[in-house]
């Protein structure tokens, strides 16, 4: 605990800080400020720290977060400073699983609930539900005590004339044993998305099993028998990797497949290129030349980009030609599963659900072995391994989200939780590298799913103008991958910058507005209540409009229920006539917050009219 | 099409390796963008031949002449392409050009089941008024040739760019000689070289077309005292601020209105002496009392004593005007601390150039590099940097309480746009629509900024030119974006504005001054049956939209400020009380570096190290910055959209106007989704909204007339594209599937060790 801690602004010129006290606890660092304000920063949040040469007012130190936070404060004395530098150095590096939070971390659920919570995603219904297992497609038990790949779940389906030979003889032709395995199927087209990891073909090395295997992939699809092969990294780092006897498939060894090489940069570019970012958009008053000659040279959206840009080939693959597409980058853990699960977003309109994007992390990231431990240095790893490949797929949905509105039931707030929890190490859905591994340290047993906890604040998730009645026009998204249609995802990277935020989004708005017009309703339900107690005690006039205006409401409770949530100025129309009896043509619609804060129920109604909306 | 598609699919085979015999034409997706690119890439497959949709027709088709219009020259069988992708799809039709304008009439202008849903009644989608074109270009053998004056040669090709950003192909290679000679030399002088003012379309139209229409909506011209008196009372600048008649006859100053307001304490001695030059001129109050003032400087002088005297004269006036009951003023020399006209010149024609595309192979050449383009217009940092400035003196006003003095040469150009931004975010009335379009009148148009020569109608010089007016709609489209519900009208109204200046029907772009004005009205006309003419004004909308069109010019979620009944005065100056009350660190104690120095947003580059310190840069350095204090104080309160508006102006949040900039290029255009989405859900709802409260209304029997005014174009939104209301669906156009790869290419090829993370792995094996 040191006192007398000054907190800066780091966007601020005005050189105000705030002053209060740090306490460290065993998990969190906390700072209070002298107005009572907390802010809690986890360990496992903490990416670096770093002191700073020591100034007259006392000595700085920075710490950069995980989740792009970037905090100043300033110590009065300098061994505190060097001390609370210390700490949080031990602190923020974890050198084993059972150290990390989620190991400490008690919600207050009980057995049962834990368990529940783990089965909430089940990726064999999710597989039910694309379809599969089917005619021409069926589970196998091969990797069953991971014996054939390490990285890949138990359960993995594969075409029904792939036999274990195949199976066994095709992963051992491939990195780390990965071989082709379903990804997505997609019903009405027959077609499917698969992933697997480069193949170890060198300058000329073939292997029949692989080619068996890619063939009955392609005959799994009766409605097209030509397959795509992607190859998501740049045609040079392939021919690179031939050295080293990896590489890409001939197209001449495969029948009746295309190879397509779709020039996603590795994990080192990215890494790299968010680190140009982050200096760019960390700069104070940042002019708009200096911002997008910056965010050009980081090449940040160009990557962001080139992912939407391979899932979109490969949407089209399948949507127009019907085609199944084999996705592979090195590993396939990285790239792959970026453009397989995108691809998979773009086509089914079930990911755009909250439940539907869990399952699509869970099954595409989580169960084929994105590595998350390392990408996201949950302990104490080779710097090298981290990555910001997760951040990116949320980046790519983000801006999907900004393409289409309405096609989201999810809003931003969902994707930033995520993203928070991916690096908190809370729960224990996003630990460790693989399902092997997860299941040798028992996280299940020991640790709690988030997704439980994300379901109980749904409310705060939703996307107000989700409409899922446009789906069959929406069920294909076509997004427009223009550089223009790329934002800087402010939210993201400033998300703590509170000065940088806008004052008040539409959005805000209308999530206000929905959430004022279920205290009105509650408030109408009173006072009927109050009236019907009182029947007969008030006079004629003011007891019947009550009772003659309640017809609207039901309306609003039939229409599905995230549209009912935007219907607010109905039933609020209804508590103003019934009390003021008369409309006043005052429209005082932003200050409604205000007052419904401080007034009573039946004033607050009094107080604001309709916002009488001209179109 | 399909027979084009099915062609060049031969050709490709043909030349692609036959390992993919028997390939379905649907299989082909992949193939074809491969194709389009090794087209691009100009593997000499030629098929640059036609390929003719529509056969030349034969039947007249009429052009639709408006009053006093006439038709110069025509020619018949012009090719004009429809999609700018190279692939040569596109209608035969007749080019015409009028007085008014250049028109392309094929048959779809005569049949009506092709309608745009966003419809202009004057400016049909293939018409180009004369004031609205930009350059012409010819092509003759392959190679563009700007086109100006006498022509010898005549092209097979005409490209028109268009000042809304529209870009015409027009193929003459099917056209008779002679009347390509007389076409293109008619567009060619009747568009680009020196005119008359008198020969303005402007003036045949009101002469053909009395306009007697009351032509007095709500907007207030300012061409009366006693608007510039209502004025003065709305804004409680009348204890010390008059209006004066010293103009009238133009007396003091042609460039000056008529009747304008000075500080009580002027004399009218003093506004004569040097022909209004060297007067505060008000332009606004501020609730406080402070007040916007604007001055036309004194050109530099050689003659020592002629600036002897004009100092002395100017210290006359500041004294005057700094004692009591004046506020303290302060004065701020635009010139010297904003960018100048030439820049704000240079600057948009490089910006627009982005957007002026020939065809799709530019479009994606751009692409690649598009934010480092971008930046090397500078448009988007001129802008910033206005909005900053208005911020600045916003600050004076508000916080300190003092007057302040803009002063430019002739303060009717940089004068405009910061007085004019200043009272869109301080003042609530000026972002009603009526407000705003009052406020131009008032600081614009009776302020006497020089339309034609800055938009250079008349084509007299080309230096000139600057898009003054446009830059001040660009600042506003950055408010009215970041704070939707404080605007009345929306993007959409700001786009048609934009539109409107080159629309020479209305006379309110149309004038340099209130006094040209006035002397060409009742000049000696050419066919006088009535006195002076009489033009419309732009602000009458239902000149050239339908009711439901100009629906989408108003904001569905502004709210009107409210009117504070008895019962709630009390509260809501209160309101308006802590709006203003921001925090007193330092009212009285403002460093006396002066409040507006040079710009010296220095980004801090070399910093790059591998500490994460750099991310902290050290404020102490940094020159104190009020403004940014003043900035974040309102910033750290709730809103009120009746209130104080503050642009936020850091970087990420200067964005291109979309709408006015992206409206014709296809390859942007996001079928079923951007922000049209979300206002189509947003109007539906605001539909559903009305009719209940309509039905309750009936339920109360209190029938309150309104009329529920339905959006039929946003009703059908599940097909509504980003473009909207600007494109056309049918434009869909051919894109490569994987444009990335042509961006690799630009990058610097490191080594393979650098690029692949495998081949680090390969290495440490063999150490």
């Amino acid at each position: 605990q040191v006192e007398q801690v000054k907190l800066l602004d780091r966007f601020s010129t005005s050189n105000k800080s705030l002053t209060g006290t740090l306490y460290l606890t065993a998990t969190h660092l906390l700072f209070i400020d002298s107005s009572q304000r907390e802010t809690w920063i986890l360990h496992h949040h903490i990416a670096a720290v770093e002191k700073l040469p020591l100034t007259t007012s006392g000595c700085p130190l920075v710490i950069q977060c995980k989740n792009f936070r970037i905090v100043h404060f300033v110590v009065p004395r300098e061994r505190d400073c060097h001390d609370i530098y210390n700490s949080l150095l031990q602190l923020s590096r974890t050198a084993q699983y059972d150290e990390l939070y989620a190991f400490s971390y008690n919600p207050k659920q009980n057995a049962s609930e834990q368990v529940k919570g783990w089965q909430l995603i089940d990726l064999a219904e999710e597989y039910k539900r694309m379809g599969v297992p089917n005619a021409n497609w069926q589970l196998s038990d091969a990797n069953r005590d991971y014996k054939i790949c390490e990285t890949y779940p138990k359960e993995l389906y594969v075409p029904r004339t792939a036999s274990k030979p195949i199976i066994v003889g095709s992963s051992k032709f491939r990195s780390k044993g990965r071989f082709p395995v379903l990804s997505y199927y997609h019903k009405d087209k027959e077609a499917a998305i698969c992933r697997c990891s480069q193949p170890l073909a060198g300058f000329s090395a073939r292997c029949l099993e692989d080619e068996h295997m890619l063939q009955a992939i392609s005959k799994a699809n009766p409605s097209n028998r030509f397959m795509y092969v992607m190859d998501t990294r740049p045609k040079l780092n392939a021919m690179a990797n031939r050295a080293a006897g990896k590489g890409y498939e001939n197209e001449d060894n495969y029948s009746n497949i295309r190879f397509q090489f779709v020039g996603i940069e590795n994990i080192h570019v990215m890494r790299s290129s968010l680190q140009k970012l982050l200096e760019v958009s960390g700069t104070k008053g940042l002019s708009v030349n200096d911002f997008l000659s910056g965010l050009e040279s980081s090449g940040w959206l160009r990557h962001i980009k080139a992912v939407l840009d391979a899932a979109v080939f490969l949407v089209k693959a399948i949507a127009v030609e019907s085609a199944s597409v084999l996705v592979h980058c090195s590993d396939g853990w990285d790239r792959t599963s970026q453009v397989c699960s995108l691809g998979a977003l773009l086509l089914d309109s079930y990911y755009r659900t909250i439940k539907g994007f869990m399952v699509l992390i869970e099954k595409d990231w989580i169960a084929f072995g994105h590595k998350f431990s390392d990408r996201c240095c949950q302990l104490d790893g080779d710097p090298k391994e981290i990555s910001p490949v997760f951040t990116q797929f949320l980046e790519s949905v983000w801006n999907l989200t900004e393409q289409f509105p309405r096609a989201f039931e999810y809003n931003e707030a969902f994707l930033l939780q995520i993203h928070e929890h991916v690096h908190s190490c809370q729960f224990g859905n996003f630990l460790g590298n693989c399902q092997k591994e997860r299941e040798e340290l028992k996280f299940r047993e020991k640790t709690y799913s988030l997704w439980p906890f994300l379901l109980d604040e749904q409310k705060k998730y939703q996307n107000p103008l989700y409409d899922p009645d446009v789906s069959p026009e929406l069920t294909l998204l076509e997004p427009n991958t223009v550089s223009f249609n790329f934002k800087f995802w402010r939210n993201m990277y400033h998300q703590f910058d509170r000065s940088l935020h806008p004052r008040q989004s539409v959005l805000d708005l209308i999530m206000n507005m929905s959430e004022q017009n279920k205290q009105l309703e509650k408030d109408i339900k009173e006072l009927e209540a109050k009236i019907k107690r009182r029947n007969g005690q008030l006079d004629g006039v003011l007891l019947k409009e009550p009772l003659q205006s309640a017809p609207p409401a039901p309306v609003s409770l039939k229409s599905p229920p995230c549209f009912r949530k935007e219907q607010p100025l109905m039933p609020g129309t209804d508590a103003v006539r019934t009390i003021e009896g008369s409309s006043s043509a005052d429209n005082r619609y932003s200050e409604f917050m205000e007052e419904l804060a401080k007034a009573e129920p039946a004033v607050v109604s009094l107080e604001y009219g309709v916002a009488r909306m001209t179109c | 099409m399909k027979m084009f598609i099915n062609s060049t699919c031969k050709n490709f085979l043909a030349c692609v390796d036959s390992v993919q015999i028997g390939l379905t034409p649907k299989a082909h997706f992949l193939s074809w963008e491969i194709f389009v690119q090794m087209c691009k890439k100009g593997w000499g497959l030629d098929f640059a031949k036609e390929i003719h949709i529509k056969e030349p027709i034969d039947e007249e088709v009429n052009p639709r002449l408006l009053p006093g219009e006439l038709l110069l020259c025509e020619a018949s069988t012009v090719y004009k392409y429809i999609q700018e992708d190279g692939s040569n799809c596109g209608t035969y039709g007749k080019l015409i050009c009028t007085n008014f304008k250049i028109s392309f009439l094929d048959e779809h202008s005569a049949s009506d089941d092709n309608e745009p849903q966003f419809k202009n009644k004057i400016i049909g989608e293939n018409d180009i008024t004369l004031q609205c074109v930009d350059q012409i270009y010819g092509v003759y053998d392959e190679k563009k040739k700007l086109l100006t004056g006498q022509l010898r040669k005549y092209p097979e090709k005409l490209i028109i760019y268009c000042k809304d950003l529209r870009v015409f192909h027009f193929c003459l290679r099917y056209t008779k000689e002679e009347e390509v000679k007389r076409i293109v030399s008619g567009i060619v002088h009747h568009s680009q070289t020196p005119k008359l003012l008198k020969r303005l379309f402007l003036f045949s139209y009101a002469s053909a077309a009395p306009n007697n229409t009351d032509g007095r909506n709500q907007t207030v011209m300012f061409d009366t005292l006693e608007d510039w008196c209502d004025e003065l009372e709305r804004t409680k600048g009348n204890v010390k601020y008059k209006a004066v008649v010293t103009n009238e006859g133009y007396r003091v100053s042609e460039k000056l209105p008529l009747y304008f307001v000075v500080p009580m304490c002027v004399s009218e001695d003093s506004i004569l002496k040097f022909q209004g030059r060297g007067i505060p001129i008000w332009c606004w109050s501020c609730r406080n009392g402070a007040a916007l003032l604007k001055m036309s400087a004194f050109p530099k002088e050689q003659d020592d004593a002629a600036s002897q005297m004009q100092k002395a004269f100017l210290d006359g006036i500041y004294r005057t005007i700094s004692n009591p009951p004046y506020e303290l003023l302060k004065t701020e020399d635009l010139s010297s601390s904003l960018p100048c006209l030439q820049e704000i010149q240079t600057a948009y024609t490089r910006f627009k150039q982005l957007f002026l595309i020939d065809n799709s192979t530019d479009f994606w050449a751009t692409d690649v590099k598009w934010f480092s383009l971008l930046e090397s217009t500078n448009w988007l940092e001129i802008i910033r940097r206005f909005l900053k400035k208005a911020i600045e003196v916003a600050e004076c006003l508000e916080r300190q309480h003092s007057n302040v003095l803009l002063i430019e040469e002739s303060a009717t150009d940089l004068c405009c746009v910061i007085s004019s931004l200043v009272q869109v975010m301080m003042d609530s009335y000026s972002r009603t629509k009526s407000g705003f379009q009052s406020l131009i009148q008032k600081e614009w148009v009776t302020g006497g900024h020089s339309f034609l020569d800055r938009c250079n109608h008349l084509h007299k010089n080309d230096k000139e030119e600057a898009p003054v007016f446009l830059l001040l709609l660009n600042c506003v489209w950055q408010l009215v974006q970041q704070y939707p519900p404080a605007f009345e009208f929306t993007e959409t109204y700001l786009t048609v504005l934009s539109d409107s200046i080159y629309v020479p029907i209305f006379s309110t772009f149309f004038f340099n001054s209130q006094h040209q004005k006035d002397t060409n009205m009742t000049g000696e006309s050419l066919k006088t049956q009535s006195g002076p003419f009489k033009f419309l004004t732009v602000w009458d909308w239902s000149v050239q939209f339908e009711p439901e069109a100009q629906a989408l010019l108003s904001n569905p979620l502004y709210a009107e400020k409210p009117k504070p009944d008895k019962r709630q005065r009390k509260t809501t100056q209160f309101k308006h009380q802590r709006q203003l009350s921001l925090p007193l660190t330092q009212t009285k104690s403002p460093p006396k570096r002066g409040f507006f120095r040079e710009e010296t947003d220095h980004l801090i580059k070399n910093i790059l190290g591998k500490r994460i310190g750099k991310f902290i840069i050290n404020s102490s350095d940094e020159p104190h910055n009020s403004f940014r204090e003043f900035y974040d104080s309102w910033h750290s309160k709730p809103v009120d959209y009746h209130g104080l508006l503050l642009p936020s102006i850091d970087g990420p949040e200067i964005k291109v106007w979309a709408q006015r900039y992206l409206r014709w290029i296809p390859e942007v255009q996001l079928p079923r989704g951007g922000t049209i989405a979300t206002a189509a859900k947003i109007l539906n709802l605001m539909e559903e909204v009305q009719s209940l409260q309509v039905k309750m209304d009936e339920e109360h029997s209190q029938a309150i007339s309104q009329d529920v005014q339905a959006l039929p174009m946003l009703r059908s939104s599940a097909r509504l594209s980003s473009l909207f209301p600007f494109a056309l669906l049918q434009r869909q156009s051919i894109k490569p599937a994987l444009p990335t790869s042509t961006w690799k290419d630009l990058e610097d090829e490191d080594d393979l060790v650098k690029r692949d993370d495998e081949f680090v792995d390969l290495s440490g094996h063999t150490s």
